[in-house]
């Protein structure tokens, strides 16, 4: 009797012990479950029914319900676009692109549900940002649509060109002239591509910026851009 | 014999507690550790009614046996375990409003940001 | 400086574990309970009849916690009931299931004073058991039936009733001796006052751990 009440009470030491020594907070609730049991199965062995049936269900059972109802993250982000190809296109199969795996990355990371919503111009993409609309807009934009009640969270080195009177960027550039011919391009610049938030959501703001520097550091992304440029 | 034992793993216990409360930075990890502490608490008031004996103490008739154990500890315990729980509930909603306005869930930027704002 | 914290709990829980002396004088008092208040489950006739104040004051505890939750988290949006994932086979079963939880109340609290159980496992049980058929099938039918069986109401009425049954009990002690002592030792209907008092404890902890629980999920979503 000794030895099993001994072996069943290292147990519950142990899982107490991994409960504060958890990564993330959801595997030290579920351990905190699992010391609940065992502490309750101590109480059986001891000689106290009520006890143990009361500690079944409320120590383990309601509270792992609130505790995981409380650290759920329950946000959607709702996704403009705009349809440019090898950046992020609309294809029957779905979404496809670059901007679309860099997003799809953080926001897996963070728990995130995207919504995509396709736009046809900048500026009805722009101001559906300042109007709270959408709460992110991608599709090759660059820090000179940054304006105003908008912010931008830059992700890739890129240059401008002044093509026909007009300044478009590298990867429209580069459609265009796999479509037709045009004339010789001329630089004018450096920039970065960058994704459009609104000013007043610095969570959304922070989480991506965690979510970039993850990926650059694991050194994702010079193989995505490898892939798709 | 069974009841020492248990008192002495539940004080341990209760010291893993206390020490998880000291060192975590993070809110929720310290009301988890405040529940490794109740839950302790809860062991070792069993492990006092055992010291009277092992047998549940529902009486069928006759004291043969004169090693029931203690129904008093366990009286007690049964309403501070739902007590217990009610004080998690209200402690987890202080921390979904914390996290709603700071949007962190670090005990020394909180501080950070309360000592910011009183000034 | 938490070091230093750490060192000094470290020392004061050494202290206490070699103070401990384990070969004090062990109490046995289960034969005077169970001569003076004449039921079988002796951890029930202690916290309802020779020391109701704790119950008494735990009720009131929990009272107020849950109206606190209730008020604090006012200021949260309700989520709408958009897209929650069920699986169908459980879908089917939950409903069964909860249907058995209702039973198990029952039995538990009806029983309280021969078996293990009573009114606070008895409460508990029941609002598990609801709240595992709301995350299972459809979260909104299972809250309905807040409003639909008047819960609210019952609930307050058994507040007021356990304060005035234990007044009953504390303040004329032969009277409620002279009920406990009528029926036979064991059968359902002895006990005097005690699984009426029961009862409404579990109803009262029933609603206020699902009211606790509700607000939780409904302002935070489903799964």
């Amino acid at each position: 009797m000794s030895f099993v009440l001994i072996g069943i009470s290292s147990l519950y030491l142990v899982s107490a012990i991994i409960v504060l020594s958890s990564r993330t907070n959801f595997q030290s609730v579920i351990w905190f479950g699992i010391m609940g049991s065992v502490s309750a199965v101590i109480m059986m062995i001891i000689g106290a029914p009520d006890v143990a049936m009361t500690q079944f269900s409320v120590g383990v059972a309601l509270v792992l319900i609130v505790y995981i109802m409380a650290l759920k993250k329950q946000r959607r982000v709702r996704l403009g676009f705009l349809d440019v190809p090898s950046m992020i296109e609309e294809l029957p199969s779905g979404l496809r692109g670059l901007e679309w795996e860099i997003i799809r990355l953080v926001d897996e990371k963070e728990g995130y549900h995207v919504e995509p919503v396709k736009f046809s111009s900048k500026e009805e993409a722009l101001k559906a940002v300042e109007n709270h609309d959408v709460d992110l807009v991608c599709g090759a934009f660059t820090e000179d649509d940054v304006s105003g009640r908008t912010k931008g969270i830059p992700y890739l080195e890129t240059s401008i060109f002044v093509c026909n009177g007009e300044e478009i960027d590298f990867v429209r550039l580069k459609h265009l002239s796999r479509n037709a011919i045009s004339p010789t391009p001329e630089f004018l610049k450096k920039s970065r591509y960058v994704f459009v938030i609104s000013m007043n959501s610095p969570d959304l703001e922070r989480d991506i910026l965690e979510g970039l520097n993850e990926i650059r550091s694991s050194g994702n992304i010079e193989e995505i851009v490898g892939r798709y440029l | 014999m069974t009841g020492t034992l248990v008192i002495y793993f539940s004080i341990l216990g209760m010291l893993v507690g206390t020490i998880g409360m000291i060192l975590s930075k993070d809110l929720i990890k310290k009301i988890l550790s405040l529940g490794i502490v109740e839950t302790s608490i809860n062991l070792m008031y069993t492990g006092i009614s055992a010291r009277s004996g092992i047998i549940p103490p529902i009486v069928s008739g006759d004291f043969s046996r004169t090693t029931y154990a203690d129904p008093i500890p366990q009286a007690v315990i049964i309403t501070g375990i739902v007590i217990s729980f009610a004080l998690l509930c209200l402690s987890l909603v202080f921390a979904i409003i914390i996290y709603n306005k700071y949007h962190t869930m670090n005990v020394e930027t909180i501080e950070i940001i309360f000592e910011r704002e009183e000034r | 400086m938490k070091i230093a914290g750490i060192i000094a709990v470290t020392i004061i829980f050494v202290i206490v574990m070699l103070s401990f002396d384990p070969s004090g004088s062990i109490p046995r008092p289960i034969e005077q309970i169970v001569e003076r208040v004449n039921v079988p489950n002796a951890v029930t006739s202690v916290y309802l009849e020779t020391r109701l104040y704790d119950t008494i004051f735990e009720i009131i505890v929990f009272t107020i916690t849950a109206l606190g939750v209730a008020a604090l988290l006012a200021s949260l949006p309700v989520n709408i009931d958009e897209g929650q994932q069920v699986f169908g086979t459980v879908t089917v079963y939950s409903g069964g299931l909860a249907a058995l939880s209702i039973t198990l109340f029952l039995y538990v609290v009806i029983n309280g004073h021969i078996t293990p159980g009573g009114g606070f496992v008895g409460g508990v049980v029941l609002a598990t058991g609801v709240i595992t058929y709301g995350l299972t099938s459809s979260f909104k039918k299972a809250s309905l039936h807040y409003d639909m069986l008047k819960i609210g109401m019952f609930e307050k009425i058994s507040l007021v009733l356990i304060f005035a049954f234990s007044t009953l009990i504390i303040l004329l002690p032969e009277t409620h001796s002279q009920l406990l002592s009528e029926a036979g030792f064991g059968s359902t209907f002895s006990g005097g006052l005690i699984p009426i008092l029961n009862i409404l404890i579990g109803i009262k902890v029933y609603a206020g751990a699902w009211k606790m629980s509700s607000e939780f999920i409904s302002r935070r979503g489903t799964l």
